[in-house]
């Protein structure tokens, strides 16, 4: 049974009069007040997600944690011994399908502590942490007013406040660029947001794919031992999770960027923790259909440690430990915790839409019969790395026509097979230190043309969250940089529809969300089409 | 990139059973001719020609096994009906390498043997060596590179160049992280299949670690033995919660 109901951040105006904030920041300013190598502060915790502070990782500037604007003054010693820096810091699981039960179990380590110097403060011993629903109602895409002014009503400091949460504009005015949000805050040209949405919640599995759900799933890629990197982000993950830091900690200028935009920064900033509820919150409600199901493979159900990794550990109060692996924490009937709003998102029939959508009845196989034998082939790429410059860059994808027949073949055929192929665009090798980018990709953009006027070419955005540590050659990535995912496939359908299925190149746009100066270094390495049959 | 789940295991089998082939040969002749390797007093001729011949069976029985992910990546890279022809010309770029590298090795064996040292010399000597290297920061280097999977041209000439290209380059990693390893079955007086199997042991397990920064440390076991522990606690009981030490409440 749960003992503490996280709630809306937006409760009260999110103002101080809604006292979790109050707390929050009192909980905050506590936890800020001890040492780097206390585990029960605010800096530690933040390594626990990432960290620029350590000798390995410090690279001497921006964006060690001794080269960071203004407030709060980060400190950079005393480092924790190797050994307690070996067991907690830069744990986060990103490109993985443990990515949702390692951020449930960091937030309830921390949102112990929280409460404990709450208490400890005189607050409320039923304390928990809000969470942010930019999808909510009015205007919920706003950052919290809580989290903007550096000073509370006492006039002392506000430790919610923080200097690098820059915005998507850069302007500080932060938000979260949602369908709602865009049309409340239109982007000033040549700046392009592609919108951070909750498609994902329509997803049906939480890893591989199914009628209703893209690759590589609502959780994230099934991982185990260490297979080579270059893994993409779960849905749930992509969007909205990265792109919501990426806006969230926007750029000042071209090199400096705001904490929120890069994994080794997002743990300083208070927001992280609201955005995160507000996920953890999002995979709860996934889990609230009874047709969701979590895995149940042992390896995911045991973490990493099946496989020979670092296992998941937490500090908690009073110098405890605790070891936890997804079997402990993957329904919430397991925490101690729940939401005020668990409210089911209406399921959809994806499949039902596309069917209608290219004129045919149901597909042959009834619902819910075995999904058929799944392939998975490359239908073409482009031929060089392409650097993204400007505000906007384009590629010519070249199609094998053998295979765009295959893809051509199935739609036309769809209702007689178990489902019709879906194809992907794949940006391969993303390397680069712009972490607070965001890029929009279409499809068959016409040249000239304004990207805002065809959001039906619009494949997708993506979060260029962790750029700079994938990008890095010594590290988990060697090197190899981010790999990204989108489902054109209602784009193939429309071209297909149109007869224009036939050509023989793709014409792919990338649009980042602001002009990416020529000295920048942000470079795709390949642009690839694969078509996933069955 | 994306994978085909059943080329994927396609792959890993065929690899496997290369690699059985490989030491079913190499015991066989081995078998056959009383040794593996070339020998103190073997006449030059004979000698050159059973290398010819045991090396590139002492490759596939030793190496073939990490060459499941490389072979699983390049076939993904690029379009199913190339995907045999990609294998091919990765496999042509990396075993040239390797060729020369073994060819360096057999004549560098040769000579230590024609010095004809005191038992045991030059063995302990290629052992030493190798565990420095085994524990160097460069060892760490060449493993992270052997990671590395480069973006590759899908089409035409370059989708060619770009197989062969990348199969050699994995061979030049391939052969700063494991040489040293491979060349001491081909000094020792005797037991040369015991170390062969040894030592392809350790250059499987060792492919399961992650990157890491470079540096000084033992290496190359840990990831394999955690796997093995991790897999048979999952197994045995995969419901069982660890020690969870709650919030208080």
């Amino acid at each position: 049974m749960a003992n503490f109901t996280r709630s809306s951040a937006w409760n009260a105006g999110g103002t101080f009069t809604n006292q979790d904030l109050h707390w929050y920041a009192i909980g905050v300013r506590a936890m800020m007040a001890r040492a780097l190598n206390d585990t029960a502060s605010w800096w530690f915790f933040a390594a626990i997600h990432g960290e620029y502070v350590t000798p390995g990782n410090d690279p001497g500037r921006f964006p060690g944690w001794g080269h960071l604007p203004g407030v709060p003054a980060v400190p950079t010693t005393p480092l924790p011994t190797a050994g307690v820096m070996a067991t907690y810091w830069d744990q986060c699981q990103h490109q993985t399908w443990f990515f949702p039960p390692w951020h449930r179990g960091y937030l309830v380590a921390l949102e112990a502590q929280l409460r404990e110097d709450i208490k400890a403060h005189g607050g409320p011993a039923t304390w928990a942490l809000p969470y942010w629903d930019y999808f909510g109602p009015g205007s919920q895409f706003d950052i919290p007013p809580a989290f903007t002014q550096p000073k509370m009503p006492d006039g002392s400091d506000n430790a919610l406040f923080v200097t690098a949460r820059y915005g998507p504009n850069g302007d500080s005015i932060v938000f979260v660029p949602t369908p709602a949000g865009l049309q409340q805050r239109p982007v000033p040209p040549p700046n392009f947001f592609g919108p951070v949405t909750d498609t994902c919640l329509t997803n049906s599995v939480y890893t591989g794919s199914d009628a209703n759900t893209p690759l590589p799933g609502f959780g994230g890629p099934l991982s185990g031992y260490w297979h080579g990197g270059n893994y993409p982000s779960g849905n749930l993950e992509q969007n909205p999770h990265n792109l919501t830091h990426v806006y969230l900690g926007g750029s000042l200028s071209d090199t400096d960027y705001g904490l929120m935009a890069d994994p080794g920064l997002a743990g300083l900033d208070p927001i992280f923790y609201l955005h995160h509820a507000n996920v953890d919150r999002m995979w709860a409600v996934w889990n609230a259909d009874p047709s969701h199901g979590n895995p149940s493979d042992p390896n995911w159900l045991s973490g990493p440690a099946a496989s020979g990794e670092h296992e998941f550990v937490m500090p908690m109060p009073g110098g405890q430990t605790w070891v936890f692996a997804p079997k402990d924490v993957h329904s919430l009937s397991q925490m101690n915790y729940t939401y005020d709003n668990l409210n089911l998102v209406p399921a959809v029939n994806l499949l039902a839409q596309r069917m209608g959508r290219l004129g045919q009845a149901a597909p042959a196989a009834a619902a819910g019969a075995a999904p058929g034998r799944k392939t998975v082939e490359l239908v073409g790429s482009n031929d060089a790395a392409l650097p993204i410059k400007g505000a906007s860059t384009s590629t010519t994808v070249t199609l094998d026509r053998q295979v765009r027949a295959k893809v051509s073949a199935s739609l036309a055929a769809a209702a007689a097979r178990p489902a019709p192929d879906r194809v992907y665009l794949n940006l391969e090798n993303v390397r680069g230190t712009r972490d607070a980018t965001a890029l929009s990709v279409f499809v068959n953009l016409p040249e000239g043309s304004n990207p805002a006027d065809h959001p039906e070419l619009l494949a997708g955005t993506v979060g260029l969250f962790g750029l700079r540590r994938a990008s890095v050659a010594g590290g988990q990535h060697v090197g190899g940089g981010l790999s990204f995912l989108l489902d054109i496939s209602p784009i193939v359908d429309q071209l297909h529809l149109g007869g224009a299925l036939t050509a023989d190149t793709l014409r792919v746009t990338i649009v980042p969300n602001r002009p990416v100066p020529d000295t920048a270094d942000v470079v795709v390495g390949r642009v690839s089409v694969y078509r996933e049959g069955r | 990139m994306l994978y085909d789940d059943r080329d994927r295991i396609a792959v890993r089998n065929a690899v496997v059973a290369v690699a059985a082939i490989g030491w079913g040969l190499s015991i066989g002749t081995a078998g056959a001719t009383g040794t593996h390797v070339h020998a103190p007093g073997t006449n030059a001729q004979l000698a050159a020609a059973g290398a010819a011949v045991n090396w590139p069976l002492m490759l596939a029985a030793m190496m073939a096994p990490v060459l499941i992910q490389p072979i699983q990546f390049i076939r993904g890279q690029g379009l199913a009906r190339r995907r045999t022809r990609a294998t091919l010309l990765f496999l042509a770029g990396y075993s040239s390498i390797w060729t020369i590298a073994g060819a360096v090795m057999v004549s560098s064996a040769a000579t230590v043997h024609s010095a004809e040292l005191a038992p045991g010399v030059a063995a302990a000597a290629a052992l030493a060596c190798a565990v420095l290297w085994q524990c160097s920061p460069a060892k760490q280097a060449c493993l992270n590179h052997c990671h590395v999977r480069p973006a590759l041209a899908a089409f035409g000439r370059r989708a060619d160049t770009g197989a062969i290209a990348f199969g050699a380059t994995h061979a030049g990693w391939c052969i700063g992280s494991c040489a040293a390893w491979m060349f001491v079955p081909l000094v020792l007086p005797g037991g040369h299949l015991a170390a062969m199997a040894a030592a392809a042991v350790l250059i499987s397990c060792e492919r399961l670690d992650p990157p890491a920064p470079p540096a000084w440390r033992w290496r190359g076991l840990g990831t394999a033995w955690r796997v093995a522990a991790g897999q048979v606690r999952t197994w045995r009981s995969p419901m069982v919660t660890h020690a969870v030490t709650r919030a208080a409440s």
